[in-house]
């Protein structure tokens, strides 16, 4: 069976390409820790392919040669992923708060590649099953000296939180029960779609009718995911966090909505409200800068009919999402931003200085936006040619400087 | 007149009503131990970036303004990160730039230069030219350094690697529009010609 070898082959190649990134300069050693953890994995299941022979059952290594084919699919990107954590355009000294700021709110011992993704959203790698204790944070390569881009890390953090706090288990019932009673809520609409289901019983009895509302399930439990992430940013970083956003993602792109999404639209209006709940003040009028997605291509009507119902979970869990984020969130992390720490940031920044004692992360991200917004900061200062390039600079040596001054108050 | 210590942590403590008038370190050295010091420089800390110059397919590194040629030039170089904690090898003979980890911001009344400290120099690490620093400047200092000896030397961020003098100038409101303010990192800079240099660089009409 020639896939045997195949196997073998490519799955050595795989293991080569390891052995040259490892060549690569580290600049922290979570990169390269997670190299070794996944070239011990794939070395180990060479192991086992190398026992099986030609007189293997057919069926077992047809599996197991399957089940190494699904892993480089899985685990080629996240090599590439790794190498660009390597990159001198990446604003390295983001690294040590952000681990920090992770230790906090995901759990202490997690560890953390920040890298940079020819993907222009920024991402995280979710459910890596060899790399348990690690959270991937990936902003779009042209950004990735842009420390204003920053807060929208606490959303992919909010992924991380997420899972090792296992807030599926915790909302999916309440999803689930949201579904089913708006199914019976519209049930001649329903019945007019799915005519093969008898009566709301059946809709948790019968299997074949579960699979009618299942996809709407899902959808709902992506997008509260996703507003619960958002939630968690918004926590960590205030109105940062909302100008990180539109500078992102304002008003639109011109493709179609994702249903693991709420609409964009849906999506900032639980910014707002998580705001008031929060207490910080959304800049006048935020929701105008966004505009909705087109509905998602090629669906038909019982997709459109699921994609509301999912919609509707989702949204009647903001309320419920926003309390869990601001629990969690204020539950472990050690210092919350301030309006007085971002006025003495903000104060640094005008005098074209990194700020000291900044107190946390997000002290400096919104002093950073609240300099990119004014009008008139350094204009008598003919040298500085650049506003942006020099607000950048200063928002990463301030978090240099912070990361320095955590260093130090560690006793020798 | 250069400014002794103390008066430098005198300025550094003062917040005058003019942001501009400010004299900026940061990190803050330790103000209480430079006052102590009796010194008249302030010693500045190693940074944790570094640009080395590489082979490329290019012939040299070429003088013009040209933003082409930058380009090139800037394909000669590599940037390096070094975070705290780890080490930087200077090679025998190699000479690599890199970066105060303080970031100065100058008032208009102030200028500078930067020299290396001589524990390093008999060691074999010099800091090729003594960099000056103009009233206005802000950002962090670019370091020339050298291994002028004949075994590697390791150096770590975080270390003391150099002095800044600081002396006062007459009191001006024109500033040097030609400074690179602002960068955290160490940089090639740019060679800007001048209209004379231009003409010369034309040489002789055929």
């Amino acid at each position: 069976m020639q896939c045997l070898e195949y196997s073998k082959r490519r799955l050595g190649a795989f293991l080569e390409e390891i052995q040259r990134l490892k060549g690569a300069e580290f600049p922290y050693v979570h990169s390269e820790h997670a190299l070794q953890l996944i070239e011990g994995w794939f070395a180990g299941y060479l192991g086992q392919l190398n026992k099986l022979t030609a007189t293997s059952d057919p069926k077992t290594v047809r599996t197991s040669c399957a089940a190494e084919l699904s892993g480089l699919f899985e685990y080629l990107p996240l090599l590439g992923f790794i190498l660009r954590s390597t990159n001198a355009r990446n604003a390295f000294e983001v690294h040590g708060p952000l681990l920090r700021l992770a230790r906090e709110v995901v759990k202490p011992n997690i560890k953390l590649v920040y890298s940079s993704e020819w993907e222009y959203s920024p991402l995280t790698y979710l459910g890596i099953t060899h790399l348990p204790d690690y959270v991937l944070i990936g902003s779009p390569a042209h950004e990735s000296d842009n420390p204003l881009l920053l807060p929208l890390a606490g959303h992919e953090l909010g992924h991380s939180v997420w899972a090792t706090r296992d807030l599926l288990s915790k909302f999916s019932p309440t999803i689930e029960a949201k579904i089913l009673a708006d199914i019976k809520t519209r049930w001649k609409e329903y019945h007019a779609l799915f005519p093969d289901v008898a009566n709301h019983a059946a809709l948790t009895t019968d299997f074949f009718a579960q699979q009618t509302w299942s996809p709407a399930a899902d959808w709902a439990v992506r997008q509260s995911e996703e507003g619960f992430c958002d939630f968690v940013g918004l926590r960590i970083f205030g109105e940062s966090y909302l100008h990180a956003f539109a500078y992102l993602l304002a008003p639109k792109s011109l493709g179609f909505r994702s249903v693991i999404y709420p609409n964009l639209g849906k999506r900032v209006e639980g910014f707002i409200k998580a705001a008031a709940q929060y207490g910080f003040t959304v800049p006048v009028g935020y929701r105008d800068e966004f505009e909705d997605l087109m509905s998602p291509s090629g669906f038909d009507r019982q997709q459109v009919f699921l994609l509301s119902l999912a919609d509707a979970a989702a949204t009647s869990l903001t309320d419920a999402l926003i309390a869990e984020a601001k629990s969690l969130v204020d539950g472990n992390l050690k210092h919350a931003y301030s309006e007085a720490e971002i006025g003495a940031v903000l104060g640094d920044f005008e005098a074209v200085a990194p700020a000291t004692d900044a107190g946390c992360l997000a002290n400096i991200l919104n002093a950073g936006w609240r300099a990119f917004h004014h009008p008139a900061l350094w204009q008598e200062i003919p040298q500085i040619r650049s506003k942006e390039k020099t607000l950048k600079e200063l928002i990463i040596k301030s978090i240099e400087v912070f990361e320095y001054e955590q260093l130090l108050k560690v006793p020798l | 007149m250069i400014l002794k210590a103390d008066e430098i942590a005198n300025r550094l403590r003062a917040k005058p009503e003019k942001q501009r008038d400010r004299l900026i370190v940061r990190p803050l050295p330790d103000l209480k131990g430079l006052e102590e010091s009796g010194s008249a420089s302030i010693d500045l800390r190693l940074g944790t970036w570094f640009v080395s110059l590489r082979h490329t397919r290019y012939p040299a590194l070429l003088v013009d303004d040209d933003p082409n040629v930058a380009a090139k030039n800037a394909t000669l170089s590599k940037m390096q990160f070094v975070p705290f904690g780890k080490e930087f090898i200077v090679q025998p003979r190699a000479f690599v730039l890199g970066v105060t980890l303080e970031w100065v911001r100058f008032p208009g009344t102030l200028a500078g230069y930067v020299i290396g400290k001589s524990s390093w120099g008999r060691r074999g690490l010099i800091i090729a030219t003594a960099a000056g620093v103009h009233p206005g400047f802000a950002g962090c200092l670019t370091l020339e350094l050298s291994n002028v000896g004949e075994i590697p030397i390791a150096i770590k961020p975080g270390i003391l690697i150099c002095q800044l003098f600081i002396h006062s100038t007459t009191q001006t409101d024109l500033v040097d529009k030609s400074l690179f303010v602002g960068h955290r990192r160490p940089t090639l800079g740019r060679i800007d010609l001048d209209d004379v240099a231009r003409k010369l660089a034309k040489g002789q009409p055929l």
